[in-house]
């Protein structure tokens, strides 16, 4: 009998165990992956960063410095996501893991047209984690893929950083697989993703000097820049629209909280006060935004409450006296009123242009009116461009970021 | 643990050792009485030490009545000097007494009024004399008397006391213990100044006849434990006992384990200290390592310097063992688990840098990380076997292959080699050498381990050993207290060394007796400024 029990101790500890015995020179790490679809066809295009060992003796540089780059870009097409990822095999002699990619961009055409099989590969696949970044392009998945940020040997790694920062500060709300499933499934079926665009900065930034100068600019051909500071909108499995920056930047107020994002008041002098106008940036210490529902016989009115403390970060009108209390009140009440209207902005943008509820009214209805929400539920969509709402902005400046009068004023001309 | 258990328990004991050893059966001949013919007594010693060439014997006729008179040692485990100058110069100024053959006192006037030397005893029989004469005494025996004069005269020639080896400190005592039994229990006795210091005598080995003897201090330490001491070493019956280790083997709770249970230390200090807490310490004639049981498994962490040391710099100086002893046990492992298994617990650049260093191996990391392993305990063993010029030569080529050649040459990946010496540097960071070589010998199993099963199999043999180490006893102490079972009271000395005025009690597990007072000193010893009023 005791020695039954030994074996079958020793049985049910040892022939169990870790399988997936995988020596690191056979595989290749996935950084980030694309996905594409083209519409009309069937077909997924997957485009993949794989970091690449640099052998021994080789001296490392970083990416795009006129040495190797440490990625290698690989494509592959298939009728399913995962069917592209196998067919990756076909080209790579070492197994594809995808357990370190941290980012997952999806393509426009791919986004408008559905994303609902995607997405159920990405949840099944064992490697790929829920806490993994999810973007959008406007463009194709391929170009973000193959983009080089600077800066950063493995592009892959520096969309995760810019990401990690948003959660920090920034006026995107990043968004991991989980959050996005958990909104898609959500009362109203709407999520969105940070939107990642190739903006060509330095040419912008030629332009505008080159008109000044009146010549045209000896500078470099540089190649675009990877940004990320929109929001794209997905509805029912589908992208439905974009989210502009400064509407962005007024939905993270809503859907997460103000604090570390920044607001900019274009202030201008009262008539008693003299002064000149320009623009004051606060910077968001801290904040709250609270969403409560009504339902009236009016109809549904949504009171938006949103306090935040701000510290003055640049004080860019002169002739305003920050240590002056009751200028400072002033202050408060105006960046209330600039930060109400951008607030209504943005509400107004989801309900008449996108008409979808990004910014989380369901979720708000559904739990302080589970069974009036019942009843409404079928048709939100054609209820929510209609709902009511009260935004009630609290500003409170916490200090004036300095310990004298700093602005000088200009002389007058 | 049952399991096993009653496997153990089947073995019917070993019958009585029937036959005497071959090299005693003249020594365990009857044991005859003196005789009073001086020729008599000489012939059968004769015969007992013939082809001795270090046995010496030495006639003399002495006083008016020139009474012959046989001096008998070994020669050079007696003092010559005092064998010239004490005994046979007042033996030869023995003329103008009137010593007579019939009288039956000659002995006892010897003894009392000529010998000038302190340890004198009487015997009288031939056994009692070869053993005399075997542990360096001279005996005198006297025409006409069939009684005879043990002089003790122990005399050798012995290492004198200089540093500990083994446990090197910084601060704190310098001397190290030697191969002479007393000069040992003197060092202890310098120490420890009480009377209740107690020193017990054995002798072990039927040939050898190794002396042991085993020191504690009445009223401090557990009765029970020097009891069970005594018993234990009383019942060792073997031919020799060169070394402690002879004795530990054969005293220790658990047989089959790669731990050691119990502790040895060649500094006086730690025994002293042991001692102090109701330890007993057990030191062994020809070995400089003295034992002290019983022992918790966390004494093979702590380093006499611990106590010398700042309490503060003491307690983090642990918190870095513990650190480096798992290291030592569980880094190759961990590294051949996490790149084989668990890739996703890297960080991504780390593991790139890692896949760029396995380019091109020929062998999987088991292979390559068991290679080094081997070749770095083989670099060790040279480095302390080898004449002290050949080690140094030996380990600056083993580095060299170590470290670049097999590098270089694209057999094994820098990162084997980082973690091969991490491993070696982290098992250095163990004090104790006997309980490092437990770990070195699991560290193996490890590996194994982790190869097969990855993290599951490295927690699989934690649990293991874990389950095994709490099993353990030494001497009736459980072995991983006091963390299992945990007793706060005890923990002042555990991770944390508590500052000298803290410690108020010795370690309860140990130095709990019958009176079950524990306490070591004074409580409230912190110091403070006076108080102001007084002055």
């Amino acid at each position: 009998m005791r020695k039954l029990a030994l074996i079958l101790v020793c049985i049910s500890l040892l022939t169990t165990g870790c399988w997936d015995y995988q020596e690191v020179d056979r595989l290749a790490t996935v950084l980030a992956l694309g996905i594409d679809r083209i519409p009309g066809s069937k077909n997924v295009l997957l485009t993949v960063q794989i970091g690449k060992p640099e052998g021994k003796g080789s001296s490392k540089q970083i990416g795009g410095q006129g040495g190797e780059k440490s990625y290698i870009i690989m494509n592959s097409e298939g009728k399913s996501l995962s069917e592209a990822i196998l067919s990756i095999g076909k080209q790579s002699t070492r197994r594809v893991v995808l357990s370190h990619c941290k980012t997952a961009v999806l393509g426009r055409d791919l986004a408008e047209m559905g994303i609902g099989e995607i997405l159920d590969d990405l949840k099944r696949a064992r490697e790929s984690r829920r806490t993994n970044w999810i973007l959008t392009t406007d463009k194709t998945a391929k170009e973000i893929i193959e983009k080089d940020i600077s800066l950063e040997q493995l592009p892959g790694r520096g969309l995760d950083h810019i990401l990690q920062n948003f959660k920090k500060a920034g006026r995107v709300v990043p968004m991991n697989f989980n959050d996005f499933f958990a909104r898609l499934n959500g009362e109203s079926h709407v999520s969105f993703t940070p939107l990642a665009q190739l903006e060509d900065i330095d040419k912008q930034v030629t332009n505008q000097l080159e008109k000044v100068v009146g010549r045209s600019l000896d500078t470099e051909e540089k190649p675009k820049t990877l940004t990320i500071g929109k929001t794209a909108v997905f509805k029912n499995l589908r992208m439905v629209g974009v989210l502009n920056e400064d509407d962005t930047r007024a939905h993270k107020w809503l859907v997460d909280s103000p604090k570390g994002s920044s607001i900019t008041l274009a202030y201008a002098p009262q008539a008693q006060t003299n002064g000149d106008k320009g623009d004051i940036m606060f910077e968001i210490e801290d904040g709250q935004t609270t969403i409560t529902p009504h339902i009236s016989e009016e109809g549904i009115t949504m009171n938006i409450e949103c306090t935040t403390k701000v510290l003055i970060h640049e004080l860019g009108a002169t002739g305003v006296n920050v240590l002056d209390p009751k200028v400072v009140a002033q202050l408060e009440l105006q960046t209330a009123e600039a930060m109400k209207l951008q607030l209504e902005h943005t509400i107004n943008t989801a309900q008449k242009e996108l008409k979808s509820d990004c910014v989380g009214f369901a979720e708000n209805l559904h739990n302080y009116y589970p069974l009036e929400w019942k009843q409404i539920k079928d048709n939100w969509d054609d209820v929510f461009p209609t709902v009511d709402y009260q935004i009630f902005c609290k500003v409170k400046i916490l200090s004036s970021g300095t310990i004298s009068n700093p602005t000088l004023r200009s002389e007058p001309e | 643990m049952r399991l096993f258990r009653s496997r153990k328990r089947k073995k019917a004991p070993k019958p009585e050792l029937s036959q005497p050893l071959a090299a005693e059966t003249d020594a365990k001949q009857e044991n005859p009485p003196l005789n009073n013919s001086l020729a008599e007594n000489l012939n059968t010693l004769q015969t007992m030490f013939a082809n001795c060439t270090d046995f010496t014997y030495r006639e003399l006729k002495i006083g008016l009545e020139l009474v012959p008179v046989l001096l008998l040692y070994v020669n050079g485990i007696t003092d010559e000097q005092t064998v010239n100058q004490n005994i046979l110069k007042s033996l030869v100024n023995i003329r103008c007494s009137n010593l007579e053959i019939s009288r039956s006192n000659n002995l006892e006037m010897i003894k009392n009024e000529f010998l000038e030397i302190g340890n004198i005893t009487e015997i009288s029989t031939i056994g009692e004399v070869t053993d005399a004469i075997l542990t360096g005494s001279v005996v005198l025996l006297l025409e006409g008397t069939a009684r005879a004069l043990q002089i003790g005269t122990k005399g050798f020639v012995g290492r004198p006391i200089s540093e500990s080896v083994t446990e090197g400190v910084v601060r704190g005592p310098r001397e190290g213990f030697t191969e002479s039994l007393r000069t040992n229990t003197a060092l202890l006795r310098r120490k420890i100044k009480t009377p209740n210091l107690k020193l017990e005598k054995f002798v072990l080995g039927r040939v050898t006849k190794t002396e042991v003897n085993i020191a504690y201090i009445e009223g401090i330490s557990n009765t029970k434990v020097v009891d069970e001491v005594k018993k234990r070493i009383s019942l060792i019956d073997v031919d020799s006992v060169l070394e402690s280790a002879y004795i530990e083997e054969m005293i220790e709770d658990e047989a089959f384990t790669l731990f050691p249970q119990i502790d040895h230390s060649e500094r006086p200090d730690k025994v002293a200290a042991g001692i102090l807490q109701g330890q007993v310490a057990i030191f062994t004639d020809g070995t400089p390592f003295v034992l002290i049981v019983p022992t918790m498994m966390i004494q093979f962490l702590q380093s006499s310097e611990d106590y010398y040391d700042r309490s503060i710099y003491a307690t983090s100086v642990r918190l870095v063992r513990f650190f480096f002893l798992n290291l030592a046990l569980l880094l190759p492992a961990l590294y051949i688990a996490i790149t084989t298994f668990h890739r996703e617990l890297l960080p991504t650049p780390l593991l790139i840098s890692i896949t760029a260093a396995r380019e091109g191996a020929p062998f999987p990391t088991v292979i390559e990380v068991l290679m080094m392993e081997v070749t770095f305990e083989a670099l060790r063993e040279a480095g302390i076997r080898l004449p002290k010029p050949v080690g140094q030569a030996v380990s600056i080529v083993g580095g060299l292959v170590i470290g670049d050649a097999a590098v270089q040459a694209s057999m094994v990946s820098p990162i084997t080699v980082i973690i091969v010496a991490l491993t070696g540097i982290s098992s250095f960071g163990i004090p104790s050498y006997s309980f490092a070589l437990a770990i070195r010998v699991l560290r193996f199993g490890m590996i194994l381990l982790a190869s097969t099963l990855g993290l599951y199999g490295i927690l699989l043999g934690l649990l293991v050993m874990q389950a095994h180490l709490v099993s353990l006893r030494s001497f009736g102490v459980p072995f991983f207290a006091p963390l299992a079972p945990f007793n706060l009271r005890d923990a002042k000395d555990l991770v944390m060394r508590f500052p000298w005025w803290a410690m108020g009690e010795r370690p309860r597990l140990i130095a709990k007796n019958n009176n079950n007072n524990t306490q070591r000193q004074k409580f409230f010893l912190k110091p403070a400024p006076p108080d102001e009023n007084e002055q």
